[in-house]
């Protein structure tokens, strides 16, 4: 009995002491005139399903949920976050090259038509994000237009 | 009996795919316009083994086969070439563990950037 009470308090211990422990999530930067946002490349209804479905791992404008703000969930979630922009920030689209836009374009499609976008795990707790058919087609569709536009 | 006899054939297969390796003495098949003879001649040496239809890894024919690139689609192919110009830059190919079995197949500096080079003008001249 005392064994378990020792092991209860360590790791309360160690629970609380790890909250002192920066997460690394990097923090949100205002939208600004890089953002996909300001581009002619989307639509109002493609927006709102990027901002659903991708904005979270890729743009600097994240929804933080409650668990952002505990150890050791944060840790997991500043490495998505960190891993996401690296591949593809929509916040900062218009730093990229025409080539590098192309594809991004092209790796949207294959990474939503194959369903490996949004990951299992984010949709677990965000159903909202979740693409039906319907979704997927439309940002394969979007994706392509954008690819032709970028290219006139 | 039948159980020696299968395990020998096996043994005979799996010894001819490790004889040809990732380098072979394969070539792209059609060079078409798009290949200069020096980029032919890096992409033969160090990329064609793996990336062709004759290549063992699935991923790697997944990832790029050489022969199929003239005939992607125009926003296909600037995505590959940018693909092949990130994996030159971060000297991701041939694999590590490639280069572990066959020090040989590691790129030279020169060959990065005859590939390089030519990945980049592909591309512009698509864009442009």
């Amino acid at each position: 009995m005392k064994a378990v009470k020792i092991i209860l308090v360590t790791l309360v211990l160690v629970f609380i002491v790890i909250q002192f422990i920066p997460s690394g999530i990097p923090e949100n930067i205002p939208e600004d005139q890089k953002s996909i946002v300001n581009s002619n490349l989307v639509t109002v209804p493609v927006l709102d399903q990027l901002r659903k479905s991708c904005f979270d791992c890729h743009s600097n404008q994240v929804q933080f949920p409650w668990y952002s703000k505990l150890a050791p969930s944060s840790w997991l979630l500043a490495d998505h976050i960190l891993d996401g922009k690296s591949s593809l920030n929509f916040s900062e689209w218009q730093d990229y090259s025409n080539r590098e836009k192309i594809g991004l374009l092209e790796e949207i499609k294959d990474e939503v038509g194959s369903g490996n976008m949004p990951l299992k795990s984010y949709l677990l707790i965000h159903r909202d994000a979740k693409l039906n058919s319907e979704a997927i087609s439309a940002l394969l569709t979007w994706a392509d237009e954008a690819s032709a536009k970028i290219l006139k | 009996m039948k159980i020696l006899t299968s395990i020998v054939v096996l043994v005979i297969i799996t010894g001819f795919c490790f004889i040809q390796g990732p380098h072979g003495s394969q070539s792209i098949q059609k060079s078409g316009s798009i290949y200069t003879a020096e980029v032919k001649k890096v992409i033969d040496d160090k990329c064609y083994g793996c990336h062709s239809v004759k290549g063992s890894s699935q991923d790697a024919k997944d990832a790029l086969l050489w022969d199929s690139l003239p005939n992607l689609q125009k926003s296909r192919l600037i995505a590959t070439l940018d693909d092949i110009i990130k994996v030159l830059k971060k000297s991701e190919m041939p694999p590590k563990e490639i280069i572990k079995k066959y020090p040989e197949m590691k790129m030279l500096p020169q060959e990065i950037k005859i590939l390089q080079s030519w990945a980049e003008s592909r591309a512009n001249s698509l864009l442009n």
